[in-house]
């Protein structure tokens, strides 16, 4: 009977995945991608899965969108804006949407056939009371398997160097830019708000679902808000220091570890759930301002014109004209 | 029809139209876009797996979560090449 | 029963207003006017909604969590909408100020 909501989710998904497939302009594609973000959200907590769906919805639809969007936004300063064209010819694309069906067809019998394992679960449930927490994504990810998420903090890392290496023109605080003042209004409300969100999704996330990576997603949404609001106090806190100390954390975690029980990231008996809330915080900060720094690359040139009014001042001075 | 198998067929299908996608499309944005579209129906499959009565299996969860930063990760640096391969060939206009 | 009956009203009403929201978007003819009918309606439906959800729970902190998760969406919607408004084009800004008058 509960079938009839997951239809409409899955149904509701693939319709708006095609709109933002198939759309033609880029500013619609980019809209509905968002849009399928947060049902994909959705479909996460149907399934079980609510550290994932929040990491969707911070990361996966909330980042990545503006990312795109802020993207957009500057490629229509740099060049003239072009459509989104399909092919030509029909040939190509008919034998690759063939080879593809048959693809996603081969994929859904393969399910029906496969033999049904019970997976890792009784395993991660076994050892659970030895990992130092109790929510066993947070277990998995910084306990039993916390050499790939060392190299996951690693690859984020690499890409905002790698990122610096292009030497794209880009600010950490657009000045001159007058930015809407209901933004800066709401700032108050908004960024504490988002600050203690994101420490309680840090601490809860050792029994609860949480953890570093959705903190650092909501506390570098609160960064990208101020950005937007031209706050200047960003360009002292945004640092090299604060990028690096996930990664730098995260290592001296693993060579103390070796150092002290032999084995690197096996943490000393007793003391794991304090390693492990030590790497969290550490890369949960890093993880906000790597983030904060990839959408500022995207966003903000160092070029600005100064004093763009918005469109309530242009009102202001109307009124003032008219009487 | 259980939960797991429509997520099944949602990811398949999902994976199948982004890939339509990324061949026809010509603009690099919605290539992009249909890249990230693939990658979720890839997730959404990894996660229908774990899915079972009672206890869910909690590795694939940890693997999608690594997943998705590591998707952002590409996109971000996509979007910078992209901007990059631009702004070498014309000048930015001031906002 | 009551509890049930109760529920039953207020999804009904929030899916009212949920649904004359989304006809709002698609038929009223300007983006000013697409912003008021999605901002009023859909808060008003979320709040009958986060009602029915909050009178069904059993622990009093997870209604007073949601109550307060539907004022943040309200700020957060009222902010939004202001900042889309803001961008409207002057033409279509001028145009519907002379049509009130």
């Amino acid at each position: 009977m509960l079938a009839v909501i997951d239809l409409s989710i899955a149904t509701i998904i693939i319709i708006i995945a095609a709109f933002s497939l198939f759309s033609r302009k880029i500013l619609s594609s980019i809209i509905y991608f968002i849009a399928f973000g947060l049902l994909v959200s959705l479909a996460w907590i149907r399934l079980g899965a609510p550290d994932v769906a929040i990491a969707e919805a911070a990361i996966g639809a909330g980042l990545t969108g503006a990312l795109f969007l802020a993207t957009w936004k500057r490629l229509q300063r740099v060049k003239a804006p072009e459509t989104g064209e399909a092919a030509s010819s029909i040939v190509l694309p008919l034998s690759i949407s063939l080879l593809s069906l048959l693809l996603t067809a081969f994929v859904v019998g393969s399910i029906f056939n496969s033999v049904s394992s019970a997976g890792l679960a009784s395993l991660v449930n076994e050892t659970l009371p030895q990992s130092g927490v109790s929510n066993p994504v947070t277990a998995v990810l910084l306990n039993f398997r916390s050499f790939d998420t060392l190299l996951e903090i690693a690859v984020l890392f690499l890409t905002m160097l790698a990122i610096r290496a292009l030497a794209i023109d880009f600010a950490i605080v657009q000045v001159n830019i007058k930015s809407s003042i209901f933004l800066q209004g709401i700032l108050a409300l908004v960024v504490p708000l988002s600050i203690i969100a994101g420490a309680y999704l840090l601490w809860i996330g050792s029994s609860e679902p949480g953890g570093a990576f959705q903190a650092g997603a909501i506390w570098a949404g609160a960064l990208v808000i101020m950005q937007l609001a031209n706050i200047k106090f960003l360009f002292r806190l945004h640092n090299n220091g604060l990028l690096s100390i996930g990664l730098g954390v995260f290592i001296f975690a693993a060579i103390a570890t070796y150092l002290l029980t032999g084995s690197v990231l096996m943490y000393p008996a007793d003391q794991a759930k304090f390693w492990i809330l030590a790497i969290e915080t550490a890369a949960a900060v890093s993880i906000a301002f790597i983030l904060y720094e990839l959408f500022c690359v995207s966003h903000s040139s160092v070029e600005t014109k100064p004093a763009v009014s918005v469109a309530h001042d242009r009102m202001a001075t109307e009124g003032a004209n008219k009487s | 029809m259980s939960v797991d198998s429509i997520y099944f067929i949602t990811g398949a299908i999902l994976f199948g139209m982004g890939f339509i996608a990324l061949v026809i499309r010509t603009n690099l944005l919605h290539r992009l876009l249909a890249v990230n579209i693939m990658g979720v129906g890839v997730f959404m499959w990894f996660i229908a797996g774990a899915y079972q009565h009672g206890a869910t299996d909690s590795v694939p969860h940890a693997l999608v979560l690594t997943g998705i930063v590591v998707a952002v990760s590409a996109t971000a640096f996509a979007l910078a090449l992209l901007l990059k391969i631009h702004l070498a060939e014309n000048k930015e206009r001031p906002s | 029963m009551i509890l049930d009956i109760l529920t039953a009203l207020l999804f009904g009403f929030g899916l009212f207003f949920f649904l004359a929201g989304s006809i709002g978007l698609l038929r009223f003819p300007d983006v000013i006017s697409r912003l008021h009918a999605l901002t009023k309606a859909d808060n008003v439906g979320l709040a009958c909604i986060a009602l029915a959800v909050a009178i069904n729970t059993e622990n009093w902190m997870i209604s007073l969590k949601l109550m307060l998760l539907w004022l943040l969406v309200l700020m957060i919607s009222s902010l939004l909408s202001c900042l889309i408004a803001q961008r409207v084009p002057k033409p279509q800004a001028n145009r519907l100020r002379e049509e009130q008058c």
